[in-house]
Protein backbone atom coordinates (compact mmCIF):
# COMPACT_ATOMS: atom_id res chain seq x y z
CA UNK A 1 0.00 0.00 0.00
CA UNK A 2 1.06 3.63 -0.35
CA UNK A 3 3.99 4.55 1.89
CA UNK A 4 1.96 7.62 2.85
CA UNK A 5 -0.40 5.31 4.79
CA UNK A 6 2.32 3.91 7.02
CA UNK A 7 1.42 6.43 9.68
CA UNK A 8 -1.65 4.46 10.68
CA UNK A 9 0.42 1.37 11.50
CA UNK A 10 3.69 2.97 12.42
CA UNK A 11 3.67 1.76 16.01
CA UNK A 12 3.67 -1.86 14.86
CA UNK A 13 6.62 -1.13 12.57
CA UNK A 14 8.94 1.08 14.58
CA UNK A 15 8.06 0.31 18.20
CA UNK A 16 7.20 -3.37 17.90
CA UNK A 17 8.76 -5.13 14.90
CA UNK A 18 11.94 -3.04 14.77
CA UNK A 19 12.69 -3.36 18.48
CA UNK A 20 11.70 -6.90 19.50
CA UNK A 21 15.11 -8.40 18.88
CA UNK A 22 16.95 -5.71 20.78
CA UNK A 23 14.52 -5.32 23.68
CA UNK A 24 14.23 -9.07 24.18
CA UNK A 25 17.99 -9.52 24.37
CA UNK A 26 18.44 -11.24 21.02
CA UNK A 27 15.84 -13.92 21.75
CA UNK A 28 13.36 -12.78 19.07
CA UNK A 29 13.32 -12.76 15.29
CA UNK A 30 10.79 -10.71 13.34
CA UNK A 31 10.98 -12.01 9.76
CA UNK A 32 8.38 -9.71 8.22
CA UNK A 33 8.45 -7.99 4.82
CA UNK A 34 6.28 -4.90 4.40
CA UNK A 35 5.71 -4.03 0.74
CA UNK A 36 4.95 -0.39 0.08
CA UNK A 37 4.59 1.92 -2.90
CA UNK A 38 6.47 5.21 -2.91
CA UNK A 39 7.39 8.22 -4.96
CA UNK A 40 5.82 10.99 -6.97
CA UNK A 41 4.86 11.03 -10.62
CA UNK A 42 1.17 10.17 -10.82
CA UNK A 43 0.06 13.66 -9.81
CA UNK A 44 -1.75 11.95 -6.94
CA UNK A 45 -1.35 14.90 -4.56
CA UNK A 46 0.22 15.26 -1.14
CA UNK A 47 -1.01 12.06 0.56
CA UNK A 48 -0.19 9.58 -2.22
CA UNK A 49 3.17 10.80 -3.53
CA UNK A 50 5.71 10.89 -0.74
CA UNK A 51 9.21 9.45 -0.65
CA UNK A 52 9.57 8.51 3.01
CA UNK A 53 12.47 6.07 2.77
CA UNK A 54 14.53 8.16 5.16
CA UNK A 55 11.89 7.80 7.88
CA UNK A 56 12.38 4.03 7.90
CA UNK A 57 16.12 4.20 7.24
CA UNK A 58 16.38 6.24 10.43
CA UNK A 59 15.02 3.44 12.63
CA UNK A 60 17.53 0.87 13.93
CA UNK A 61 16.18 -2.63 13.50
CA UNK A 62 14.59 -2.01 10.11
CA UNK A 63 16.10 -2.77 6.73
CA UNK A 64 15.01 -0.79 3.69
CA UNK A 65 15.16 -1.88 0.06
CA UNK A 66 14.16 0.27 -2.91
CA UNK A 67 14.80 -1.48 -6.24
CA UNK A 68 15.15 0.54 -9.42
CA UNK A 69 14.25 -2.21 -11.88
CA UNK A 70 12.47 -5.56 -12.18
CA UNK A 71 15.65 -7.66 -12.05
CA UNK A 72 16.73 -6.05 -8.79
CA UNK A 73 13.20 -6.24 -7.43
CA UNK A 74 13.12 -10.03 -7.73
CA UNK A 75 16.58 -10.56 -6.25
CA UNK A 76 16.01 -8.13 -3.41
CA UNK A 77 12.54 -9.51 -2.64
CA UNK A 78 13.87 -13.06 -2.33
CA UNK A 79 16.63 -11.74 -0.07
CA UNK A 80 14.04 -9.85 1.98
CA UNK A 81 11.82 -12.90 2.44
CA UNK A 82 14.78 -15.04 3.51
CA UNK A 83 15.98 -12.34 5.91
CA UNK A 84 15.13 -12.75 9.60
CA UNK A 85 14.96 -8.99 10.18
CA UNK A 86 11.97 -6.77 9.35
CA UNK A 87 12.28 -5.28 5.86
CA UNK A 88 10.50 -2.29 4.36
CA UNK A 89 10.34 -3.11 0.65
CA UNK A 90 9.70 0.15 -1.16
CA UNK A 91 8.54 -0.11 -4.77
CA UNK A 92 8.50 3.10 -6.77
CA UNK A 93 5.07 3.44 -8.32
CA UNK A 94 6.43 4.84 -11.59
CA UNK A 95 8.55 1.72 -12.19
CA UNK A 96 5.74 -0.85 -12.33
CA UNK A 97 5.41 -0.30 -16.07
CA UNK A 98 9.10 -0.70 -16.81
CA UNK A 99 10.56 -4.01 -17.98
CA UNK A 100 13.88 -5.80 -17.61
CA UNK A 101 15.30 -9.25 -18.31
CA UNK A 102 14.29 -11.34 -15.30
CA UNK A 103 15.43 -14.97 -15.09
CA UNK A 104 12.86 -17.61 -14.20
CA UNK A 105 15.09 -19.17 -11.56
CA UNK A 106 15.52 -17.93 -8.03
CA UNK A 107 18.40 -15.58 -7.26
CA UNK A 108 19.34 -13.29 -4.43
CA UNK A 109 20.76 -9.78 -4.45
CA UNK A 110 22.35 -9.27 -1.02
CA UNK A 111 21.32 -6.20 0.96
CA UNK A 112 23.99 -3.53 1.30
CA UNK A 113 25.57 -4.11 -2.13
CA UNK A 114 25.23 -1.15 -4.46
CA UNK A 115 25.04 -1.48 -8.23
CA UNK A 116 27.33 0.64 -10.39
CA UNK A 117 24.80 1.34 -13.11
CA UNK A 118 27.11 3.44 -15.30
CA UNK A 119 30.85 3.96 -15.15
CA UNK A 120 32.48 7.36 -15.49
CA UNK A 121 35.49 9.24 -14.16
CA UNK A 122 34.31 12.82 -13.72
CA UNK A 123 31.50 12.76 -11.19
CA UNK A 124 29.71 10.25 -8.94
CA UNK A 125 25.92 10.33 -8.97
CA UNK A 126 24.10 8.37 -6.26
CA UNK A 127 20.46 7.79 -7.13
CA UNK A 128 17.79 5.37 -5.99
CA UNK A 129 14.49 4.07 -7.35
CA UNK A 130 13.09 6.04 -10.23
CA UNK A 131 15.87 8.61 -9.97
CA UNK A 132 18.35 6.03 -11.30
CA UNK A 133 16.63 6.28 -14.68
CA UNK A 134 16.48 10.06 -14.58
CA UNK A 135 20.15 10.19 -13.65
CA UNK A 136 20.97 7.94 -16.64
CA UNK A 137 19.20 10.37 -18.94
CA UNK A 138 21.16 13.25 -17.44
CA UNK A 139 24.41 11.30 -17.80
CA UNK A 140 23.81 10.83 -21.50
CA UNK A 141 23.24 14.56 -21.86
CA UNK A 142 26.38 15.34 -19.87
CA UNK A 143 28.44 12.94 -21.98
CA UNK A 144 27.65 15.18 -24.94
CA UNK A 145 29.52 17.99 -23.20
CA UNK A 146 32.44 15.79 -22.21
CA UNK A 147 31.46 14.98 -18.62
CA UNK A 148 31.41 11.25 -17.77
CA UNK A 149 29.18 10.45 -14.81
CA UNK A 150 29.40 7.29 -12.71
CA UNK A 151 25.96 6.32 -11.42
CA UNK A 152 25.56 4.26 -8.27
CA UNK A 153 22.26 2.69 -7.23
CA UNK A 154 22.56 1.70 -3.54
CA UNK A 155 19.53 -0.66 -3.92
CA UNK A 156 19.12 -0.63 -0.13
CA UNK A 157 19.29 2.41 2.11
CA UNK A 158 19.63 0.26 5.23
CA UNK A 159 22.19 -1.19 5.11
CA UNK A 160 23.88 1.36 2.86
CA UNK A 161 26.92 0.41 0.78
CA UNK A 162 29.11 3.36 1.76
CA UNK A 163 32.25 1.61 0.51
CA UNK A 164 31.18 1.52 -3.13
CA UNK A 165 30.17 5.17 -3.01
CA UNK A 166 33.49 6.17 -1.43
CA UNK A 167 35.53 4.18 -3.92
CA UNK A 168 33.82 6.01 -6.74
CA UNK A 169 34.24 9.42 -5.11
CA UNK A 170 37.93 8.70 -4.50
CA UNK A 171 38.21 8.38 -8.26
CA UNK A 172 35.96 11.21 -9.42
CA UNK A 173 36.40 13.71 -6.58
CA UNK A 174 32.81 14.86 -7.01
CA UNK A 175 29.51 13.60 -5.59
CA UNK A 176 25.94 14.44 -6.57
CA UNK A 177 23.10 12.74 -4.69
CA UNK A 178 19.75 12.61 -6.48
CA UNK A 179 16.78 12.27 -4.16
CA UNK A 180 13.10 12.99 -4.65
CA UNK A 181 12.34 13.14 -0.94
CA UNK A 182 12.04 16.25 1.22
CA UNK A 183 15.28 18.19 1.58
CA UNK A 184 15.83 17.99 5.37
CA UNK A 185 17.08 14.74 6.95
CA UNK A 186 16.82 12.97 3.63
CA UNK A 187 18.69 10.25 1.81
CA UNK A 188 20.54 13.04 0.01
CA UNK A 189 21.73 14.73 3.20
CA UNK A 190 22.58 11.36 4.73
CA UNK A 191 24.62 10.02 1.82
CA UNK A 192 26.38 13.35 1.37
CA UNK A 193 27.21 13.70 5.06
CA UNK A 194 28.18 10.04 5.55
CA UNK A 195 30.44 10.06 2.51
CA UNK A 196 32.01 13.36 3.47
CA UNK A 197 32.56 12.38 7.09
CA UNK A 198 33.94 8.95 6.33
CA UNK A 199 36.29 10.25 3.66
CA UNK A 200 37.47 13.12 5.87
CA UNK A 201 38.12 10.68 8.67
CA UNK A 202 40.23 8.48 6.46
CA UNK A 203 42.24 11.35 5.00
CA UNK A 204 42.70 13.00 8.40
CA UNK A 205 41.63 16.31 6.90
CA UNK A 206 38.63 18.00 5.38
CA UNK A 207 37.63 16.72 1.97
CA UNK A 208 38.61 18.86 -0.93
CA UNK A 209 35.26 18.32 -2.58
CA UNK A 210 31.74 19.39 -1.80
CA UNK A 211 28.71 17.19 -2.32
CA UNK A 212 25.72 18.62 -4.15
CA UNK A 213 22.15 17.53 -3.53
CA UNK A 214 19.07 17.69 -5.68
CA UNK A 215 16.08 17.22 -3.41
CA UNK A 216 12.73 18.55 -4.40
CA UNK A 217 11.31 21.74 -2.90
CA UNK A 218 10.32 22.04 0.74
CA UNK A 219 6.54 21.64 0.74
CA UNK A 220 4.00 18.83 0.77
CA UNK A 221 4.27 17.03 -2.56
CA UNK A 222 2.34 19.15 -5.09
CA UNK A 223 0.38 17.65 -7.94
CA UNK A 224 2.74 19.08 -10.51
CA UNK A 225 6.25 17.86 -11.41
CA UNK A 226 8.72 18.96 -8.75
CA UNK A 227 10.92 15.89 -8.35
CA UNK A 228 14.42 16.19 -9.77
CA UNK A 229 14.48 16.01 -13.55
CA UNK A 230 17.24 15.51 -16.08
CA UNK A 231 18.02 19.22 -16.32
CA UNK A 232 18.23 19.71 -12.56
CA UNK A 233 20.61 16.78 -12.19
CA UNK A 234 22.77 18.00 -15.06
CA UNK A 235 22.85 21.45 -13.47
CA UNK A 236 23.97 20.01 -10.12
CA UNK A 237 26.69 18.01 -11.84
CA UNK A 238 27.96 21.07 -13.64
CA UNK A 239 28.04 22.96 -10.35
CA UNK A 240 30.08 20.16 -8.78
CA UNK A 241 32.44 19.99 -11.73
CA UNK A 242 32.97 23.73 -11.68
CA UNK A 243 33.53 23.71 -7.89
CA UNK A 244 36.31 21.18 -8.01
CA UNK A 245 37.91 22.36 -11.23
CA UNK B 1 -24.41 -9.64 24.78
CA UNK B 2 -22.76 -7.84 27.66
CA UNK B 3 -23.53 -9.41 30.99
CA UNK B 4 -22.32 -10.00 34.50
CA UNK B 5 -21.82 -13.60 35.49
CA UNK B 6 -23.07 -15.03 38.79
CA UNK B 7 -20.24 -15.38 41.30
CA UNK B 8 -18.80 -18.88 40.98
CA UNK B 9 -17.14 -20.80 43.76
CA UNK B 10 -14.07 -22.89 44.20
CA UNK B 11 -15.97 -26.18 43.94
CA UNK B 12 -15.06 -26.82 40.33
CA UNK B 13 -11.28 -26.69 40.74
CA UNK B 14 -9.10 -29.48 42.10
CA UNK B 15 -6.98 -28.83 45.18
CA UNK B 16 -3.86 -28.78 43.00
CA UNK B 17 -5.39 -26.19 40.69
CA UNK B 18 -6.34 -24.09 43.69
CA UNK B 19 -2.85 -24.33 45.13
CA UNK B 20 -1.34 -23.34 41.79
CA UNK B 21 -3.64 -20.35 41.48
CA UNK B 22 -2.86 -19.18 44.99
CA UNK B 23 0.87 -19.59 44.41
CA UNK B 24 0.68 -17.47 41.26
CA UNK B 25 -1.26 -14.69 42.98
CA UNK B 26 0.93 -14.75 46.07
CA UNK B 27 4.08 -14.68 43.92
CA UNK B 28 2.81 -11.65 42.02
CA UNK B 29 1.88 -9.85 45.23
CA UNK B 30 5.18 -10.52 46.94
CA UNK B 31 7.16 -9.74 43.81
CA UNK B 32 5.45 -6.38 43.40
CA UNK B 33 5.59 -5.44 47.08
CA UNK B 34 9.29 -6.18 47.01
CA UNK B 35 9.92 -4.21 43.80
CA UNK B 36 8.07 -1.32 45.46
CA UNK B 37 10.50 -1.45 48.38
CA UNK B 38 13.60 -1.96 46.27
CA UNK B 39 12.73 0.77 43.78
CA UNK B 40 12.69 3.27 46.62
CA UNK B 41 16.30 2.28 47.27
CA UNK B 42 17.31 3.79 43.93
CA UNK B 43 19.12 0.80 42.40
CA UNK B 44 16.45 -0.02 39.81
CA UNK B 45 16.78 1.95 36.56
CA UNK B 46 13.90 3.33 34.52
CA UNK B 47 10.21 3.06 35.31
CA UNK B 48 8.25 0.35 37.07
CA UNK B 49 4.47 -0.04 37.10
CA UNK B 50 3.18 -2.46 39.70
CA UNK B 51 0.36 -5.00 39.33
CA UNK B 52 -0.49 -5.50 43.03
CA UNK B 53 -4.26 -5.67 43.54
CA UNK B 54 -4.85 -7.05 40.04
CA UNK B 55 -3.48 -10.57 40.60
CA UNK B 56 -6.78 -12.39 40.05
CA UNK B 57 -6.90 -11.27 36.44
CA UNK B 58 -3.56 -12.67 35.32
CA UNK B 59 -3.98 -15.80 37.45
CA UNK B 60 -7.60 -16.43 36.51
CA UNK B 61 -6.97 -16.11 32.77
CA UNK B 62 -3.60 -17.83 32.53
CA UNK B 63 -4.84 -20.83 34.55
CA UNK B 64 -6.56 -21.89 31.31
CA UNK B 65 -3.53 -21.46 29.08
CA UNK B 66 -0.84 -23.95 28.11
CA UNK B 67 2.22 -24.16 25.88
CA UNK B 68 0.20 -23.58 22.72
CA UNK B 69 -1.01 -20.23 23.91
CA UNK B 70 0.49 -16.76 23.98
CA UNK B 71 -0.20 -13.53 25.81
CA UNK B 72 0.62 -9.90 25.12
CA UNK B 73 0.93 -7.56 28.04
CA UNK B 74 1.28 -3.94 29.05
CA UNK B 75 3.63 -1.58 30.84
CA UNK B 76 2.14 -3.15 34.00
CA UNK B 77 3.33 -6.58 32.95
CA UNK B 78 5.04 -8.35 35.86
CA UNK B 79 1.88 -10.18 36.90
CA UNK B 80 1.17 -11.44 33.41
CA UNK B 81 4.73 -12.72 33.11
CA UNK B 82 4.52 -14.61 36.39
CA UNK B 83 1.11 -16.08 35.58
CA UNK B 84 2.40 -17.32 32.20
CA UNK B 85 5.32 -19.05 33.87
CA UNK B 86 8.24 -16.68 33.34
CA UNK B 87 11.03 -17.33 35.84
CA UNK B 88 11.08 -14.67 38.56
CA UNK B 89 14.85 -14.83 38.94
CA UNK B 90 15.29 -13.73 35.32
CA UNK B 91 12.50 -11.18 35.73
CA UNK B 92 14.01 -9.54 38.78
CA UNK B 93 17.44 -9.42 37.16
CA UNK B 94 15.85 -7.84 34.09
CA UNK B 95 14.22 -5.16 36.21
CA UNK B 96 17.63 -4.45 37.73
CA UNK B 97 19.13 -4.25 34.24
CA UNK B 98 21.50 -7.17 34.76
CA UNK B 99 23.01 -9.45 32.13
CA UNK B 100 21.28 -12.48 33.69
CA UNK B 101 17.85 -10.93 33.03
CA UNK B 102 15.14 -12.44 30.86
CA UNK B 103 16.23 -10.07 28.08
CA UNK B 104 19.88 -9.82 29.14
CA UNK B 105 19.11 -6.49 30.78
CA UNK B 106 18.19 -4.70 27.59
CA UNK B 107 14.45 -4.54 28.10
CA UNK B 108 13.79 -3.77 31.74
CA UNK B 109 10.45 -3.78 33.50
CA UNK B 110 8.43 -2.64 30.48
CA UNK B 111 9.81 -5.21 28.05
CA UNK B 112 10.15 -8.47 29.96
CA UNK B 113 9.47 -11.27 27.50
CA UNK B 114 9.93 -15.02 27.30
CA UNK B 115 8.88 -16.26 23.89
CA UNK B 116 9.56 -19.86 24.94
CA UNK B 117 6.75 -19.46 27.47
CA UNK B 118 4.39 -17.74 25.03
CA UNK B 119 4.91 -14.43 26.79
CA UNK B 120 5.16 -11.94 23.93
CA UNK B 121 6.43 -9.14 26.07
CA UNK B 122 5.34 -6.47 28.44
CA UNK B 123 4.85 -3.45 26.21
CA UNK B 124 5.74 0.19 26.67
CA UNK B 125 3.11 1.31 24.18
CA UNK B 126 -0.48 1.71 25.38
CA UNK B 127 -2.51 -0.39 22.94
CA UNK B 128 0.58 -2.19 21.65
CA UNK B 129 -0.58 -5.68 22.60
CA UNK B 130 -3.93 -6.22 20.85
CA UNK B 131 -2.49 -6.10 17.29
CA UNK B 132 0.21 -8.57 18.32
CA UNK B 133 -2.25 -11.20 19.48
CA UNK B 134 -4.25 -10.89 16.27
CA UNK B 135 -1.11 -11.98 14.45
CA UNK B 136 -0.39 -14.75 16.91
CA UNK B 137 -4.00 -15.97 16.84
CA UNK B 138 -4.02 -15.91 13.05
CA UNK B 139 -0.86 -18.02 13.04
CA UNK B 140 -2.46 -20.55 15.41
CA UNK B 141 -5.59 -20.66 13.28
CA UNK B 142 -3.60 -21.36 10.11
CA UNK B 143 -1.40 -23.93 11.82
CA UNK B 144 -4.41 -25.59 13.43
CA UNK B 145 -2.46 -26.01 16.67
CA UNK B 146 -5.40 -25.16 18.92
CA UNK B 147 -3.58 -22.21 20.42
CA UNK B 148 -5.32 -19.10 21.67
CA UNK B 149 -3.82 -15.65 22.13
CA UNK B 150 -4.71 -13.24 24.91
CA UNK B 151 -4.11 -9.51 25.11
CA UNK B 152 -4.20 -7.88 28.52
CA UNK B 153 -4.65 -4.13 28.26
CA UNK B 154 -5.88 -1.28 30.40
CA UNK B 155 -8.83 1.07 30.35
CA UNK B 156 -6.63 3.67 28.66
CA UNK B 157 -5.69 1.25 25.90
CA UNK B 158 -9.36 0.41 25.42
CA UNK B 159 -9.69 3.86 23.83
CA UNK B 160 -6.76 3.38 21.46
CA UNK B 161 -7.33 2.84 17.76
CA UNK B 162 -5.06 -0.17 17.73
CA UNK B 163 -7.30 -1.90 20.26
CA UNK B 164 -10.52 -1.13 18.42
CA UNK B 165 -9.02 -2.17 15.08
CA UNK B 166 -7.87 -5.42 16.67
CA UNK B 167 -11.33 -6.16 18.05
CA UNK B 168 -12.73 -5.69 14.58
CA UNK B 169 -10.08 -7.80 12.91
CA UNK B 170 -10.48 -10.60 15.45
CA UNK B 171 -14.13 -10.98 14.52
CA UNK B 172 -13.57 -10.51 10.79
CA UNK B 173 -10.95 -13.27 10.84
CA UNK B 174 -12.80 -15.29 13.51
CA UNK B 175 -9.64 -15.52 15.57
CA UNK B 176 -8.95 -17.55 18.71
CA UNK B 177 -8.27 -14.29 20.51
CA UNK B 178 -9.28 -13.01 23.92
CA UNK B 179 -9.16 -9.37 24.91
CA UNK B 180 -8.88 -8.77 28.63
CA UNK B 181 -9.56 -5.13 29.50
CA UNK B 182 -8.10 -4.59 32.95
CA UNK B 183 -10.03 -1.57 34.16
CA UNK B 184 -8.33 -0.27 37.28
CA UNK B 185 -10.13 3.05 37.06
CA UNK B 186 -7.31 5.23 35.82
CA UNK B 187 -5.22 5.61 32.70
CA UNK B 188 -2.21 7.14 34.39
CA UNK B 189 -4.14 9.95 36.15
CA UNK B 190 -7.18 10.06 33.88
CA UNK B 191 -10.35 8.47 35.25
CA UNK B 192 -11.89 5.81 33.02
CA UNK B 193 -15.34 7.12 33.98
CA UNK B 194 -14.34 10.27 32.12
CA UNK B 195 -12.32 8.83 29.24
CA UNK B 196 -14.35 5.77 28.23
CA UNK B 197 -17.40 6.79 26.20
CA UNK B 198 -19.53 3.80 27.16
CA UNK B 199 -20.64 2.91 30.68
CA UNK B 200 -18.52 -0.21 30.56
CA UNK B 201 -15.66 -1.23 28.27
CA UNK B 202 -17.40 -4.57 27.75
CA UNK B 203 -20.28 -2.69 26.07
CA UNK B 204 -18.00 -2.18 23.09
CA UNK B 205 -17.97 -5.90 22.33
CA UNK B 206 -21.42 -5.69 20.75
CA UNK B 207 -20.10 -3.23 18.18
CA UNK B 208 -17.55 -5.80 17.08
CA UNK B 209 -19.87 -8.80 17.09
CA UNK B 210 -18.34 -10.64 20.00
CA UNK B 211 -19.45 -11.53 23.54
CA UNK B 212 -18.59 -8.98 26.21
CA UNK B 213 -18.40 -9.91 29.86
CA UNK B 214 -17.84 -7.87 33.03
CA UNK B 215 -16.21 -9.57 35.99
CA UNK B 216 -15.19 -8.59 39.49
CA UNK B 217 -11.44 -8.43 39.23
CA UNK B 218 -10.94 -9.03 42.94
CA UNK B 219 -12.59 -12.43 42.58
CA UNK B 220 -10.29 -15.08 41.15
CA UNK B 221 -13.19 -17.46 40.58
CA UNK B 222 -15.20 -14.92 38.62
CA UNK B 223 -12.27 -14.24 36.33
CA UNK B 224 -11.48 -17.95 36.07
CA UNK B 225 -15.00 -18.82 35.00
CA UNK B 226 -15.32 -16.04 32.42
CA UNK B 227 -11.90 -16.81 30.98
CA UNK B 228 -12.69 -20.51 30.87
CA UNK B 229 -15.72 -19.91 28.70
CA UNK B 230 -13.78 -17.56 26.43
CA UNK B 231 -10.81 -19.90 26.03
CA UNK B 232 -13.06 -22.88 25.31
CA UNK B 233 -14.99 -20.91 22.70
CA UNK B 234 -11.78 -19.70 21.06
CA UNK B 235 -10.25 -23.18 20.95
CA UNK B 236 -13.38 -24.56 19.31
CA UNK B 237 -13.31 -21.95 16.56
CA UNK B 238 -16.03 -19.83 18.13
CA UNK B 239 -14.08 -16.59 17.82
CA UNK B 240 -12.99 -13.82 20.15
CA UNK B 241 -14.30 -12.53 23.48
CA UNK B 242 -13.90 -9.24 25.33
CA UNK B 243 -13.65 -9.57 29.10
CA UNK B 244 -13.64 -6.46 31.27
CA UNK B 245 -12.03 -7.00 34.65
CA UNK B 246 -12.74 -4.28 37.19
CA UNK B 247 -10.53 -3.61 40.19
CA UNK B 248 -8.18 -1.12 41.83
CA UNK B 249 -4.43 -0.99 41.56
CA UNK B 250 -2.76 -0.78 44.93
CA UNK B 251 0.13 1.41 43.86
CA UNK B 252 0.33 4.46 41.64
CA UNK B 253 0.50 4.43 37.88
CA UNK B 254 4.26 4.25 38.27
CA UNK B 255 6.51 4.17 41.28
CA UNK B 256 6.80 7.80 42.33
CA UNK B 257 3.26 8.71 41.30
CA UNK B 258 1.86 11.04 43.98
CA UNK B 259 -1.69 9.89 43.14
CA UNK B 260 -3.29 13.28 43.70
CA UNK B 261 -6.03 12.27 41.26
CA UNK B 262 -7.67 9.69 43.48
CA UNK B 263 -9.03 9.52 46.98
CA UNK B 264 -7.79 6.80 49.26
CA UNK B 265 -9.72 3.95 47.69
CA UNK B 266 -6.78 1.60 48.06
CA UNK B 267 -7.11 1.10 51.82
CA UNK B 268 -10.69 -0.03 51.43
CA UNK B 269 -9.79 -2.37 48.58
CA UNK B 270 -6.91 -3.90 50.48
CA UNK B 271 -9.08 -4.33 53.56
CA UNK B 272 -12.37 -5.53 52.13
CA UNK B 273 -11.92 -6.65 48.53
CA UNK B 274 -8.43 -8.08 48.25
CA UNK B 275 -8.23 -11.09 45.92
CA UNK B 276 -5.84 -13.06 48.10
CA UNK B 277 -7.95 -12.61 51.23
CA UNK B 278 -11.11 -13.58 49.40
CA UNK B 279 -9.46 -16.59 47.83
CA UNK B 280 -8.21 -17.78 51.18
CA UNK B 281 -11.62 -17.32 52.80
CA UNK B 282 -13.36 -19.09 49.93
CA UNK B 283 -11.19 -22.21 49.78
CA UNK B 284 -10.75 -22.63 53.53
CA UNK B 285 -14.40 -22.12 54.41
CA UNK B 286 -15.35 -24.61 51.69
CA UNK B 287 -12.83 -27.09 53.02
CA UNK B 288 -10.85 -27.56 49.79
CA UNK B 289 -7.63 -26.27 51.33
CA UNK B 290 -6.36 -25.55 54.81
CA UNK B 291 -4.86 -22.35 56.04
CA UNK B 292 -1.68 -24.26 56.76
CA UNK B 293 -1.31 -25.22 53.11
CA UNK B 294 -1.64 -21.59 52.09
CA UNK B 295 0.76 -20.45 54.81
CA UNK B 296 3.27 -22.92 53.44
CA UNK B 297 3.00 -21.33 50.01
CA UNK B 298 3.38 -17.89 51.57
CA UNK B 299 6.68 -18.97 53.12
CA UNK B 300 7.98 -20.59 49.96
CA UNK B 301 7.08 -17.59 47.83
CA UNK B 302 8.67 -15.12 50.25
CA UNK B 303 11.90 -17.11 50.13
CA UNK B 304 11.81 -17.37 46.33
CA UNK B 305 11.28 -13.64 45.87
CA UNK B 306 14.06 -12.90 48.32
CA UNK B 307 16.40 -15.21 46.43
CA UNK B 308 15.49 -13.45 43.18
CA UNK B 309 16.37 -10.06 44.65
CA UNK B 310 19.65 -11.30 46.12
CA UNK B 311 20.59 -12.90 42.79
CA UNK B 312 19.63 -9.79 40.83
CA UNK B 313 21.72 -7.52 43.01
CA UNK B 314 24.72 -9.83 42.76
CA UNK B 315 24.47 -10.36 39.01
CA UNK B 316 26.84 -8.59 36.63
CA UNK B 317 25.76 -5.67 34.52
CA UNK B 318 25.89 -6.15 30.75
CA UNK B 319 29.13 -5.19 29.06
CA UNK B 320 29.04 -1.80 27.38
CA UNK B 321 29.75 -3.60 24.10
CA UNK B 322 26.45 -5.48 24.46
CA UNK B 323 24.53 -2.23 24.14
CA UNK B 324 24.98 -2.26 20.39
CA UNK B 325 24.29 -5.94 19.72
CA UNK B 326 21.02 -7.70 18.88
CA UNK B 327 19.75 -4.83 16.72
CA UNK B 328 19.67 -7.09 13.67
CA UNK B 329 20.04 -10.82 13.06
CA UNK B 330 22.50 -9.85 10.31
CA UNK B 331 23.51 -6.50 8.87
Amino acid sequence: MFIDFMGVCFDQIFNQAAKFRYMFGGHAVTPVVVRTMWGAGLRAAAQHSQSLLSVFTHVPGLKVAAPSNAYDAKGLMIAAIRDDDPVIFAEHKMLYDTSADVPEESYVLPFGEANVVREGGDVTIVAIGRMVHTALEAAEELAGSGVQAEIIDPRTTSPLDVETILESVENTGRLVVVDESNPRCSLATDVAATSHRTRSGRCGRESSWSPARTPRCRSPTPRGPVHPGRAKIAGAVKTAVDYAR
Amino acid sequence: MTGTLPTPTSQELTPDQLLDAYRVMRTIRDFEERVHEEFAGGDIPGFVHLYAGEEASAAGVCAHLDGRDAIASTHRGHGHCIAKGVDIVGMMAEIYGKSTGSCRGKGGSMHIADLSKGMLGANGIVGGGPPLICGRALASKHKGDGGVAVAFFGDGASNQGTTLESLNLATVWNLPAIFVAENNGYAEATSSSWSVATDDIADRAAAFGMPGVIVDGFDFFAVHEAAGEAVARAREGGGPTLIEVKFTRYFGHFEGDQQLYRADEVANAREKLDCLKRFRANVTSGGQLTGTQLDQIDSEVAAAVDEAVVAAKAAPKPDAADLLTDVYVSY
